[in-house]
């Protein structure tokens, strides 16, 4: 079949207008509840640093927001990886390749971001080169030309296989990039700031909180990618169907040039 | 548009059934059903607009097929459509020739891509009356229609199925396309041997 | 890509033996690319009138920029590779524009040819004019920036040369083929090719610094960054090789 491969039928009930299932709904919920958790536990019940005080608190925001931008281009990755293999090709995982790219492009901005303040605050620096923060710093690029070529037009076929080969490339470069850096560090010798968390004393209530933002993060990531998704899928489907009035629109043109 | 048949052979080369064909969003070809035999001479004819270009380009594998059915010389376009294309030759409204080369070295170069020997590709030059003057002129100083003829370089491709398309009838009346018929039949016919 | 022997339901459908349709065909088919590219460089000198004078200008412009004779010698290498980086980019648009000038691509997509082969030719013939404007770029550096070259730095430079111009070409013309049929295609050639080149930017120079003797490194240092050059330019040559068809197969 060479049309969107949805399995709902263009025109049917409002119900299929919202992307929001009593799946989404339940999970929403719960994220919320661990946001709100996150927030009293991170900003006010857990400890600050003994060195870096309460600056600290940044890493509860960085440290998943660079957790997910990784795990967002892994997924893109192998979502790509499963739209080229014939055996699973089917736009959905075109779809989840370019949702979880716009979604990771955000979490690796709001890390950049945070990374960048945390810097600033603690050590006085608003950027280092180590090899963490410059990859992330590749990546983000590496997906903005991502999202731009996603946007080049064409069939949906079209622009799936593109983007595929583009994901897929940009995992052959991202850690050559890693590695390139890190042997570029090495000669400057550099104090290693690799682990801008690992010179934190990380005591029993910092570790959980810790550990739960990762857990809401990724929550909320899934969530979002499950929106965007089928968000995605619903545009495909207007352009489907968009095609169906054009071709009627086309087919009354020829009939009025026949007569 | 229309389509007049002459000299209708027995299997079928080109068969569309409702094709769809979309160029960006636009539904360029919106449900073409066409079917040519082998051997048959297909004039098409519309107004501007009416998709015969993105017809062309369908049949040589260029362009998917969005909706529909084709097949091109026994080839599904659906499936297999990078495999009708060494097997059509279009001249569309480009001539595909590289301006800084010469006559010569342009043909040679697309009878090396179908694997032609230098003694075709020198039959094809005299063929086309290119091997005198024009031989070593770079395509920028050539005229638009000296262009065209360095572009009937693939008549000599034999050994292979191919369906000429042609683009565009730069004349209209029927005499003149009558004349460019019996032409083609004298083009095709050594190929055939 | 062909697979002549699928089409059972075509009626006289050899193809010729001499066709450049089978796995000999690619390397065929990539002479031919080679040389016809290399041709057409060779009567329209866009790379000798156009490509080199930008570089050099961009060489001149850095030393405006830098303004410290000591601090450029110790750039020197880098600012080679960057203008190298910046050249290469008009050099891929250029060579896709030949392409797409008169229909040649879909031209060659239409011919047959595996696009492997297309790949491979176009990956020479821009890596042979690379050469020749690294060359004529590191000539520049020992005149303007006063960059000095020992025999032992020459044999580590002329690899490293080799090397990083494969990788830049490979990358090149894969992403050159993506952005070729695109529309907004002069910005996003840029944003898509220089975050890939970026292990090359480093590796090269670092070379070029143990090559030159800036800031007293040895000569010896500079090979495991050849390592690094190698691995990329044979990474990115085999996945463009496989990339490119489908990339060109709109």
């Amino acid at each position: 079949m060479n049309t969107t491969d949805t399995t709902t039928a263009p025109n049917s009930s409002a119900r299929d207008r919202v992307t929001g299932t009593a799946f989404t709904r339940g999970l929403g919920v719960v994220i919320l509840a661990g946001m709100i958790l996150l927030v009293i536990l991170g900003l006010f019940v857990s400890p600050p640093d003994a060195n870096q005080g309460e600056s600290v608190r940044i890493m509860y925001a960085h440290v998943p927001g660079a957790w997910l931008a990784y795990l967002a281009f892994v997924v893109t990755g192998i979502s790509s990886a499963a739209y080229l293999w014939k055996r699973t090709r089917s736009l959905t995982w075109d779809r989840i390749a370019g949702a979880s790219a716009e979604v990771g492009v955000l979490f690796m901005g709001i890390s950049l971001v945070t990374g960048s303040l945390w810097g600033r605050i603690t050590w006085g620096t608003y950027w280092t080169w180590d090899a963490r923060l410059t990859t992330t710093a590749f990546l983000f690029v590496t997906y903005i030309g991502y999202l731009a070529v996603r946007g080049l037009g064409g069939t949906h076929q079209q622009r799936a296989r593109r983007s595929a080969v583009l994901a897929l490339l940009a995992v052959l470069e991202i850690p050559l990039v890693h590695f390139s850096v890190e042997l570029w560090n090495t000669l400057h010798q550099e104090a290693s700031i690799a682990g801008r968390g690992t010179d934190v004393e990380m005591d029993g209530l910092m570790l959980f909180t810790l550990f739960l933002g990762v857990v809401v993060f990724t929550l909320m990531y899934v969530w979002l990618v499950l929106h965007r998704q089928r968000s995605l899928a619903l545009d495909d489907m207007l352009d489907d169907s968009g095609l169906d009035n054009a071709l009627t629109a086309r087919r009354a043109e020829a009939q009025g040039v026949a007569r | 548009m229309s389509a007049i048949a002459h000299e209708p052979g027995t299997d079928v080369v080109v068969d569309l059934v409702d094709a769809v064909a979309v160029l960006g969003s636009f539904p360029a070809l919106a449900g073409a059903t066409l079917s040519v035999r082998r051997g048959e001479i297909v004039l098409l004819r519309g107004p501007n607009g009416a998709g015969k270009t993105t017809l062309l380009r369908l049949c040589a594998g260029l362009v998917p097929l969005e909706r529909g059915q084709g097949q091109i010389l026994g080839v599904d376009l659906v499936r297999d459509r990078e495999l009708v294309r060494h097997r059509v030759g279009m001249i569309g409204h480009n001539n595909g020739l590289y301006s800084d080369l010469t006559v010569t070295e342009n043909v040679r170069f697309w009878g090396r891509t179908v694997g032609a020997s230098t003694a075709e590709v020198d039959a094809a030059l005299h063929r086309m009356g290119l091997d005198g003057r024009l031989a070593n002129l770079p395509i920028s100083r050539l005229s638009a229609g000296q262009k065209r003829r360095t572009l009937w370089r693939d008549w000599w491709r034999d050994g292979l199925n191919f369906g000429y398309l042609m683009n565009r009838m730069q004349v209209l009346m029927r005499r003149a396309v009558m004349n460019l018929i019996r032409f083609l039949n004298w083009l095709l016919l050594p190929a055939r041997q | 890509m062909s697979k002549p022997s699928q089409n059972s339901s075509l009626e006289n459908s050899s193809p010729k033996n001499t066709s450049l349709k089978n796995s000999s065909g690619v390397i065929a088919t990539a002479r031919l690319i080679a040389t016809k590219d290399l041709r057409v460089e060779l009567r329209s000198r866009v790379l000798l009138n156009q490509v080199v004078p930008f570089s050099l200008i961009v060489m001149v412009m850095f030393a405006f920029a830098l303004d410290s004779d000591a601090v450029l010698e110790r750039v020197a290498p880098g600012l080679v590779w960057l203008a190298t980086l910046f050249s290469v980019l008009i050099m891929v648009s250029r060579s896709f524009a030949v392409e797409t000038a008169d229909g040649a691509l879909d031209q060659l997509r239409s011919s047959g040819v595996p696009a492997m082969g297309i790949f491979i030719g176009k990956t020479v013939a821009l890596m042979v004019q690379l050469l020749v404007l690294v060359t004529l770029l590191v000539g520049a550096a020992v005149v303007l920036y006063r960059a000095q070259v020992s025999w032992s730095g020459g044999v580590l430079l002329v690899t490293t040369a080799v090397a990083a111009t494969c990788g830049l070409a490979a990358v090149g013309t894969l992403y050159g083929g993506l952005a070729a049929g695109a529309k907004g295609r002069e910005t996003l050639l840029p944003l898509l090719l220089l975050p890939v080149v970026a292990p090359v930017l480093i590796g090269a120079t670092r070379a070029t610094e143990s090559a030159f003797g800036t800031n007293g490194i040895a000569i010896s240092e500079g090979w495991p960054w050849l390592g690094l050059l190698a691995v990329f330019a044979v990474l990115f040559s085999v996945a463009g090789a496989v990339a490119f068809g489908p990339l060109l197969d709109d």
